[in-house]
């Protein structure tokens, strides 16, 4: 006979005001195998924990109930009581009657029949509980980080300088990101290359970091504790350990493209690093426009090559692996200037044919911005801000190089706008065009910038203030929208609306920077498959909760870090990045993993090795597995469920025909139970 | 037709490479043809193939029976358009390699609808429904074909075949539940169905499952509705319509129906046709990381 405890909480009055708790109680003690209960205030509370575990000593209990809160709140906290007195955590259940019950009903009667009702279906659920143990996992204390830009350097360090061998996978030649674009940054117009660097330097030394440039992730295989990674070094043509970084190749090289890290406004070498400061120094060679490789000509490079590593037939190397948890931090990118009105392509980018016959081309604007030359976004306007861009910091425009005597500055472009952009508002625009405003008025004495603006907001530490000091420095604010740019001679004619004037506006500009959207990396969708995390509708990662786990991702031991994950600016990716690299040492500071033990598992005795369960599995948990008699001759094969990687969703459950799968903790047996003791079941 | 078969089936006995070869011979009185294990090289003089082979063979092959245990390395069986396509979805299903089977396969005419109809030929007033409906009167996959094998055209729709769909999915629901409430209300739960079906591959079937019993057992109203209803889902996608069922039921249920509407729906909502492919998956164990619903991402 089964020795049930139930124990109702009144949570203050949270629950005591629609539920009749007293009355759970006692049709509770009714129930057959019910051999105690209570009725307690707070039994969360240390005192209630107190009574809980005495309960389970002095009756002897193999099961208890407690309906309380949500099982998200107090499970834990029952279960580790419940273990402390000595019965197996998994003989306890939470009957939800706050969350379910008392805050969702007003009326008591009502209230207090249906938490009766939750109790009893688990007090038929506890009889059918199992002991479970939790299962204890080995792993591999190295962390990897995908993406090398402020996120990933940060958590890189924090990291490493906690002692844990990291390795970073950037796609590019260099570490740096978007961050390494930037001119200077709000809100102190402190250079951004000049703190960003240092940082770049300190992972290019550290012995516990591996850089891995130019490479990809694959295929991310394994679980929390135990990935495996299947990595991608792209061919740099060039000997990495050799390379001394001296520039001679680059300096020689004889041919030229857009250089993407300059927004393509100037051009690179076809062997190039992408920017002086880069980490590592070592160059790789462009080989889709390199003559070598195309036509077999040139090879300059090679021969001016002192250590002589330049290697033509380099190959693509694939690098397997295991690490223990990894962080994403692939950062984002500006939404294309998609608006026709704006002198922009009609097309995104991302869909933009790479093949073109001459009049698509010719349809294609000249910067990522647009068909007007001198309407650029405001990566571009870093670039030309920027001591180390094109222009050596003087701002100028595309076009002819002129230095712009106007300049106005469209915020809001894309965001905000669910039908033609996106919904969400990208939140550092505000901040950067005060920004622009700033080293414009900076670097021309006479210019006057003029800055059309939905609302404004600046809700950070100091950043009211710098919008302040941009408005007093110099910037009109125009509150409305612009509908049309249109070339006017060797100017662009903007046509917008003064909401506050209740007045057209027209403006005659040497130059447009539109702040464009801050959207995830275009192959964001695809990337979140292969690492197997959840997504939102834009293709930014989703946390685990978010308020309470903001860097977890949805799948265990996958953490994020920046931009990925949502619009941020660089304090708040610092700040995420140091969050995230925590969760790893929390993580690593164990010696084993223990994992819960509601998984799957296999009736290998009825199992009928349809691989209806392998097929469905979301997260390639169940594998075929052999049945080998005493001769070890295989008799048969059946689903095996690997404890580490299974997630405990349940659909390999319901796929099952014959039941020969189940959940632990969740067995058939006690759903059933817990269905059939609910009053208006249908059985 | 048949001569060409037993020669090859008696070759490929004496050679070794068949272990057995499963067809068709005489049955117990004129009417019928009962099945038949040819293990010896002679016993393929036994083989018959005519409109009064009812039975689907390959429920032989499902791993549930004992006939695929006996340790027989490559069973030879003598097939009807449908009974390849049930052969198909086995191995679509994994519980069959093809080269474990070597499939027989002739051009076939059709079959009676229950032997008790049998007057010596095959004519519109006796011949199974399904048979109006098919398109693999020359079948699909064989190894051994008498002749040359034409190609055939089965782009085609899954064809509904039974007349009594027709009526049942106009009638209201109440009339409906109260056809089926009549209907089942004969059933006595022998499970005739189940044991000639191809297809129910468990080893233990979901209704003998008792910890817990989530198919009441008795035979009343509840008992047989829960039978019947799980019995068409887990069909759902796999069904070949060989109309087994309902020919195996002795108390002429028409068991198929079910199934039938089921391959309509399928059809209309994945385009699927079951017994078609052998690498294409049934619609309703696939998951796909694409999928539209958002709730599995
Ligand atoms: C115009 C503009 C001005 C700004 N000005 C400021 C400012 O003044 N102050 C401020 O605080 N913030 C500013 N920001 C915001 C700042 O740029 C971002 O907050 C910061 O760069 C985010 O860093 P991150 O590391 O998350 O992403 P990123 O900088 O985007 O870095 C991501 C890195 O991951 C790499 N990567 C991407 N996909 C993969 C992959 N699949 N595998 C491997 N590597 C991959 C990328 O190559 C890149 O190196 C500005 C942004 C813009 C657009
Ligand atoms: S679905 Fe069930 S029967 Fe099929 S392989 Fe998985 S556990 Fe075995
Ligand atoms: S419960 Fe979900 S994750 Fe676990 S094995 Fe089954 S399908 Fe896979
Ligand atoms: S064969 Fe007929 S009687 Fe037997 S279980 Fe099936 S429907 Fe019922």
């Amino acid at each position: 006979m089964a020795k049930i405890g139930v124990f109702v909480c009144q949570c203050g009055n949270n629950i005591a005001r629609t539920v009749d708790t007293a009355d759970v109680a006692k049709d509770a003690s009714e129930q057959s195998g019910v051999v105690f209960v209570e009725d307690y205030k707070f039994m969360c509370s240390a005192p209630g924990q107190e009574a809980f575990k005495k309960a389970i000593r002095d009756h002897d209990l193999d099961g208890c109930i407690v309906s309380a809160c949500s099982p998200k709140m107090h499970e834990a906290t029952f279960r580790n009581a419940a273990e402390a007195a000595g019965l197996n955590p998994f003989k306890v259940e939470i009957a939800n009657i706050r969350e379910q019950c008392s805050w969702v009903h007003n009326d008591k009667e009502i209230g207090t029949a249906k938490s009766k009702d939750l109790t009893r279906m688990m007090i038929q659920r506890v009889k059918y509980n199992r002991p479970l143990e939790r299962y204890r996992m080995t792993m591999t204390k190295r962390a990897l980080i995908l993406g090398g830009g402020i996120a990933g350097i940060q958590a890189a360090l924090d990291l490493a300088n906690a002692g844990t061998p990291v390795t970073i996978v950037e796609k590019e030649p260099s570490l740096g990101g978007n961050m390494a674009r930037l001119s200077e940054t709000f809100p102190t117009l402190d250079c951004s290359q000049c703190i960003l660097t240092p940082k770049m330097v300190e992972v290019q030394n550290h012995p516990l970091i591996t850089i891995r440039a130019f490479a990809e992730l694959e295929k991310l295989d394994g679980y929390i504790g135990n990935f495996k990674a299947t990595i991608r070094q792209k061919a740099k043509s060039v000997i990495d350990k050799d390379c001394t970084g001296c520039g001679d190749c680059w300096e020689k090289c004889p041919f030229t493209v857009e250089s993407e890290f300059d927004m393509n406004l100037i051009k690179r070498k076809v062997i190039y690093i992408p920017f002086p400061q880069a980490v590592p120094t070592v160059p790789v060679i462009d080989r889709a426009n390199c003559p070598k490789f195309l036509k077999d000509k040139c090879g300059i490079c090679a021969d001016v090559c002192g250590p002589d590593c330049i290697d033509f037939t380099q190959e693509d190397e694939i690098i397997e692996e295991e690490f223990g948890a990894v962080i994403v931090a692939t950062g984002f990118e500006l939404m294309p200037n998609v608006y026709k009105e704006y002198g922009g392509s009609s097309m995104p980018q991302h869909l933009i044919p790479k093949k073109m016959n001459k009049k698509q081309r010719a349809a294609q604007p000249r910067s990522t911005s647009g068909r007007l030359p001198d309407v650029i976004n405001g990566l571009e306007f870093e670039r030309l801000a920027s001591a180390s861009g094109p222009t050596g910091g003087e701002i100028r425009r595309p076009s002819d190089g002129k230095k712009p005597k106007t300049v106005v500055f469209i915020a809001c472009v894309g965001s905000r706008d669910a039908s033609k952009g996106v919904e969400y508002c990208s939140k550092i625009c505000c901040m950067y065009t005060a920004k622009h405003t700033m080293l414009y008025n900076h670097s021309v004495d006479d210019g006057k910038a003029y800055v059309f603006y939905m609302d404004i907001r600046a809700g950070g530490k100091g950043y009211e203030e710098f919008i302040n000091r941009a408005q007093d420095e110099g910037a009109e604010y125009i509150r409305g929208r612009v509908s049309a740019l249109r070339k006017k001679g060797d100017k662009i004619l903007v046509k917008g609306a003064d909401t506050l004037q209740g007045c057209a506006v027209e403006i005659e500009a040497d130059m447009v920077v539109l702040a464009t959207a801050m959207v995830p990396q275009a192959d964001a969708i695809d990337f979140a498959k292969t690492l197997g995390i959840s997504y939102d509708k834009h293709g930014f990662y989703s946390e685990q909760h978010p308020k309470l786990m903001p860097v977890d991702s949805s799948t265990g031991g996958i953490y994020l870090a920046g931009a990925c994950q949502g619009v941020k600016d660089v304090p708040e990716t610092v700040a995420q990045a140091s969050a995230a690299a925590s969760k790893v040492m929390q993580l690593f500071s164990k010696e084993e993993l223990m994992r819960e033990p509601e998984v799957a598992i296999v009736d290998k005795e009825h199992c009928m090795n349809c691989w209806d369960c392998v097929t469905v599995c979301p997260y390639l948990a169940i594998s075929p597995e052999e049945v080998k008699d005493r001769n070890g001759n295989v008799v048969k094969m059946v689903a095996n469920v690997n404890p580490g990687l299974c997630q405990g969703c349940g659909l390999c459950n319901t796929v099952c025909r014959s039941k020969s799968i189940e959940l632990q903790g969740y067995t058939d047996q006690q759903v059933y139970a817990q269905i059939t003791a609910f009053e208006g079941a249908f059985v | 037709m048949i001569e060409q078969i037993r020669e090859k089936a008696r070759e490929l006995l004496e050679s070794g490479e068949l272990d057995v070869v499963i067809g068709y011979a005489e049955g117990s009185d004129p009417t019928r043809t009962t099945p038949i294990f040819c293990r010896k090289p002679e016993d393929t003089d036994k083989l018959v193939l005519d409109g009064r082979c009812v039975n689907t063979l390959p429920a032989y092959l499902n791993k549930r029976h004992e006939y695929p245990k006996k340790g027989w390395k490559k069973t030879g069986i003598i097939g009807k358009g449908c009974d390849i396509r049930a052969i198909t979805q086995l191995i679509a299903e994994n519980q069959l390699k093809r080269d474990e089977v070597y499939i027989f396969g002739a051009e076939c005419e059709g079959v009676v609808a229950h032997p008790e109809k049998w007057d010596g030929s095959l004519h519109e007033g006796n011949c199974a429904s399904k048979c109006s409906a098919c398109d693999v009167k020359i079948p699909l996959d064989t190894d051994f074909y008498p002749g040359e094998k034409p190609e055939v055209d089965r782009s085609g729709p899954y064809m509904v075949s039974a007349p009594a769909l027709a009526t049942l999915v106009k009638m209201d629901d109440e009339d409906r539940f109260a056809f089926w409430r009549d209907d089942f209300d004969r059933c006595f739960k022998c499970y005739a169905c189940r044991e000639v079906c191809p297809h129910c591959s468990c080893n233990i079937c979901i209704t003998d499952r008792t910890m817990p019993s989530w198919v009441d057992q008795a035979a009343h109203t509840k008992g047989v509705f829960g039978w019947h209803l799980t019995r068409a889902m887990h069909l759902v996608g796999r069904c070949t319509g060989c109309g087994e069922c309902t020919r195996a039921c002795p108390v002429n249920i028409q068991v198929d129906l079910f199934n039938q509407k089921m391959k309509e729906v399928i059809q209309e909502s994945f385009d699927y046709k079951s017994g078609y492919s052998m690498e294409v998956k049934p619609p309703l164990i696939t998951y796909n990381t694409d999928d539209q619903e958002t709730y599995i991402r």
